[in-house]
């Protein structure tokens, strides 16, 4: 099995970008280095049967879609996947059918459904012709994006793989090393830590649901769902910047799935930044069509808005429920798909209520922007207790007490992040979740790089050590820190958030805009500061992990 | 082509910044720590890699030295009661080391031994003098248990960053025992890092557990201890005591496997040429009467400390006596202030026999 810190990963990736450069992603090879890949992960060949068989089984409701062109035979093709798809999945539904009686491997198979599905849908459309086999298995086992997504189209991935691989520049190196650094940070340092403070209250948390203690219960939920919103993030993201930066390395160019989904408006606006090319496709393949069909039948002016409601009511139950495979995932659907309708009724009513214009004036004032992007995020915190909670947690969560506290979580969680949002704010404008990214922070034309760049640095060297300072005040007073010590680790706690800020390539933007004048020297300032940031992830790793890697003992 | 040449510049500049890191590190032990003597005192103004088990495991160079050396080992009353600085002061400025271990028990004293062989040079092995103070805990423990369990607080310190493998008498270094100092002065940047980080990472763990009302048992902290009244401090103390069961409600056995590896550890050092002084430390008088264990221990000990004397270079020093029940803070540990009695006793009772072989 392949963990993208083993060092199977790096000599396979480091392979994979030799061969695909030097044969100009020669389909042939490409599909070599997809079965390697995919053969890590599955422990005999009859466990990759099944797997084998539903993409098989894609590739015929591929062609079949193609040759009939009839919406009753796309109906039943699709249905007929998804079923399969289900049916290996093991999902709860369809727990009555007997199942294969050894083990087998699903890995990517929810991603692969996604891509046969598109496919079978486009070609029954006549908008794409069906792909040569070949190029059929590269697309749905495409290594960078086989475990989980992104979600690439396939007229996107077949223009790329068709024309001649861009030429390497030492931008496009850059850039991916960027990505690696930024993803190997979240994956192996910011989701663990995360995942720490996760392990750490989540318990603690089940105890209180038990016993029924109210205050006790919802700050443990509030806490336990904030850390699994912030690991699933950069655990995900992390992935996606890890392989989106190898895919770039071998030359091809992966869909972005995230877009800074914690600087989101609304939830509308979330989905849009989170899981981009999941999104996209429930957009694509289900809500659009579904919206269509309720216009044909019931459109008029005044009932579009609502066909609008209902459309992504069911298309986020549905991407609830393609989550997982028990009961649980229903509700998870439930909620997303409650939580999107109340958002677009809550728009339809207040544009209605205020007028467009004014509505949209007030959608941009700030305090606005803070309270909706807090319930955004309190919302979304709680509705992913799903992924995480246990089975018997989630019944006393369904009791009149917990669901006293869900609500109430919901409530507390999304003011605290709309204080927090606006004291960030306020101190530091927009810098430290956007990075210095965002179009009204590009540092000015001439004159105030460095100040800039200052500014940046500051932001994260304060909360480093403004966090600290907040520890010490919650630690027991008996605890022996003298103050040489607590100023140690303020210090030691700002120098650590300058270093953060570093890894996720906060000072990347203005540190370019400032060495700009350095003309050649420019490109080798940048390789330096680049690797520092390997080195920094490096250290923190090996911390992290208490493990050397294995190969330098093996040296001697 | 142009990524090989990007990545080796990136892989040669984070060479560079090692050796840089490297040297910081090093700078940063002259000042904060010693590189002269080993002291793995627990002491909270001490910062980062110096002190506990790291310092044992990965402070073990200035042991390259040669010359005479004093090396102290036990638990937490020899690494709080024999203090280097003032040993060193009585014994002519002797180099005096202390690998003592919290809670260490006599199977972890032959693995200091041996962690202490690995970087001794072995022509300096003649030079160097063990001092092992014991009490009647280190001979105790639960049946069949080789220290509350199968291994132990060193063992897991040394596996850290995969320097060893096995554990107890079959630790072993994974590289060339010739390297050893060298990857012992190489991970020093890591292992002041880790330290950092491990310190940063306990105050938010229980900052967030102090916030969020997650109770734990509570800390000790001798600091705190030292600065209660007399009396609230001897009500803790006799809630503190040795007891002579352990948490699970076992009973902890006087272990006479574990007097004969004391008489092992003896012979072992003898054969390496090197001096043993065996000494027994002190407790307050009202621990001594009102443990059966202790009596039980005074009883037991005499044949196996009577073996000692057969070995050539091995001492048994009795420091049990002597010393005001105002000099310990709790059941077993002496003030601060106390501490140079320790120091003057012991160095007065082995001025002696280190002058023997001189």
């Amino acid at each position: 099995m392949v963990s993208f810190t083993s060092p199977f990963f790096f000599v396979f990736c480091l392979t994979a970008i030799f061969l695909l450069r030097m044969t100009s992603a020669n389909a042939l090879v490409m599909g070599a280095l997809n079965l390697v890949f995919v053969a890590s992960f599955i422990p005999a060949p009859l466990a990759a049967l099944p797997l084998l068989g539903f993409v098989c089984f894609g590739y015929c409701a591929i062609r079949a879609a193609r040759r009939f062109q009839v919406n009753a035979v796309l109906i039943l093709l699709v249905a007929g996947t998804v079923f399969l798809f289900a049916w290996l999945k093991r999902y709860a539904i369809l727990s009555f059918l007997p199942a294969p009686n050894f083990a087998y491997a699903t890995i990517g198979i929810s991603y692969i459904l996604f891509r046969i599905l598109h496919l079978v849908i486009d070609c029954s459309d006549g908008v794409l012709e069906p792909p040569p086999p070949l190029a059929f298995l590269n697309y749905v086992f495409f290594f960078p994006n086989f475990v989980s997504g992104p979600i690439q189209r396939y007229e996107d991935f077949h223009a790329q793989v068709s024309a001649p691989l861009p030429p390497v520049t030492w931008l496009t190196i850059h850039e991916a090393f960027g990505r690696l650094v930024k993803g190997y940070f979240f994956v192996v340092v910011a989701s663990s830590a995360a995942s720490w403070i996760f392990d750490h209250a989540h318990s603690s948390f089940y105890a209180a649901l038990s016993r029924q203690d109210g205050p006790a219960t919802i700050a443990l939920f509030s806490v336990s769902a904030t850390s699994y919103l912030v690991f699933l993030f950069t655990n995900f993201a992390g992935y996606m910047q890890i392989v989106i930066g190898v895919g770039q390395l071998a030359g091809f160019t992966l869909p972005e799935n995230f877009n800074r989904p914690f600087a989101s408006k609304n939830f509308l606006d979330f989905w849009a930044r989170w899981h981009i090319t999941l999104s996209n496709w429930f957009k694509f393949y289900l809500y659009n069509p579904l919206l269509k069909a309720m216009a044909s039948r019931w459109g008029t002016r005044a009932v579009m808005p609502y066909l609008g409601v209902i459309g992504l009511f069911v298309t986020f139950l549905v991407m609830g429920m393609w989550h997982g495979s028990t009961v649980i995932y229903v509700a998870y659907g439930v909620f997303l798909g409650v939580g999107i309708a109340i958002n677009q009724l809550w728009q339809v009513w207040m544009t209605n209520r205020l007028s467009a214009p004014i509505y949209h004036e007030l959608r941009e004032r700030p305090w606005y922007f803070q309270v909706s992007r807090g319930v955004t995020l309190g919302y979304f915190s709680v509705a992913i207790t799903a992924l995480w909670i246990e089975p018997e947690q989630a019944n006393r969560l369904f009791s009149p007490f917990g669901l006293t506290v869900f609500a109430t979580t919901i409530v507390i969680l999304s003011a605290l992040i709309a204080i927090f949002g606006t004291l960030v704010d306020a101190a530091f404008g927009r810098m430290v979740y956007d990075g210095g990214g965002t179009k009204d922070l590009d540092p000015p034309a001439s004159g105030s790089h460095m100040r800039y760049l200052g500014a940046i640095a500051g932001c994260y060297v304060v909360s480093g050590a403004g966090l600290t300072a907040l520890a010490f005040y919650f630690t027991p007073a008996e605890h022996p820190y003298s103050t040489a010590h607590k100023l140690f680790l303020l210090v030691l706690a700002a120098f650590t958030a300058f270093l953060i800020g570093a890894l996720v390539g906060a000072f990347d933007k203005p540190i370019a805009h400032a060495t700009s004048y350095f003309g050649n020297r420019r490109e080798v300032f940048l390789q330096t500061w680049m690797a520092f940031r390997i080195f920094i992830l490096a250290g923190i790793s090996t911390i992290m992990a208490s493990a050397i890697p294995e190969f330098i003992y093996r040296a001697f | 082509m142009r990524a090989i040449r990007y990545a080796a510049y990136v892989l040669a500049c984070c060479l560079v910044f090692y050796l840089a890191a490297l040297a910081v590190a090093t700078v940063y032990i002259n000042v904060i720590g010693s590189t002269r003597v080993v002291d793995a005192e627990e002491d909270s103004q001490a910062i980062y890699g110096g002190v506990g088990p790291p310092a044992i495991i990965y402070g073990r160079r200035p042991l390259l030295q040669t010359g005479p050396e004093l090396i102290v080992l036990g638990a937490s009353d020899a690494l709080v009661g024999l203090r280097p600085p003032e040993l060193s002061s009585r014994l002519g400025g002797m180099r005096v080391h202390n690998l003592s271990l919290n809670s260490g028990r006599m199977a972890d004293f032959e693995t200091l031994v041996s962690l202490a062989y690995e970087i001794i040079p072995p022509r300096n092995r003649r030079n160097v003098t063990f001092v092992i103070g014991v009490f009647y805990g280190n001979f105790y423990g639960l049946r069949d248990s080789r220290n509350f369990g199968d291994s132990t607080i060193l063992d897991a310190e040394a596996h850290r960053f995969g320097l060893y493998a096995g554990s107890g008498h079959s630790l072993r270094p994974r590289v060339p025992r010739a390297l050893l100092p060298t990857f012992l002065l190489a991970l020093r940047p890591i292992v002041i890092a880790s330290e950092s980080w491990h310190d940063l990472t306990s105050l938010y763990s229980s900052a967030i557990d102090a916030g969020l009302g997650i109770k734990h048992k509570k800390e000790f902290y001798p600091q705190a201890l030292q600065k209660l009244p007399e009396a609230e401090r001897r009500k803790v103390i006799m809630k503190l005591r040795l007891d002579d069961h352990d948490p699970n409600g076992k009973k902890y056995v006087l272990d006479p496997g574990r007097l004969q590896e004391m008489v092992n550890l003896a012979q072992r050092i003898s054969a390496e040429g090197s001096r043993l002084i065996v000494v027994d430390l002190p407790i307050p008088s009202w621990h001594a009467d009102e443990a059966p264990n202790f009596h039980l221990y005074q009883w037991e000990k005499r044949p196996y400390f009577s073996k000692l004397s057969a070995f050539p270079h091995v001492y048994y020093v009795n420091m049990q006596d002597g010393f005001a029940d105002e000099t310990f803070y709790d059941s077993t540990h002496p003030f601060p202030n106390a501490t140079a009695q320790w120091a003057a006793r012991l160095s007065t009772a082995i001025a002696p026999i280190l002058r023997e072989r001189d």
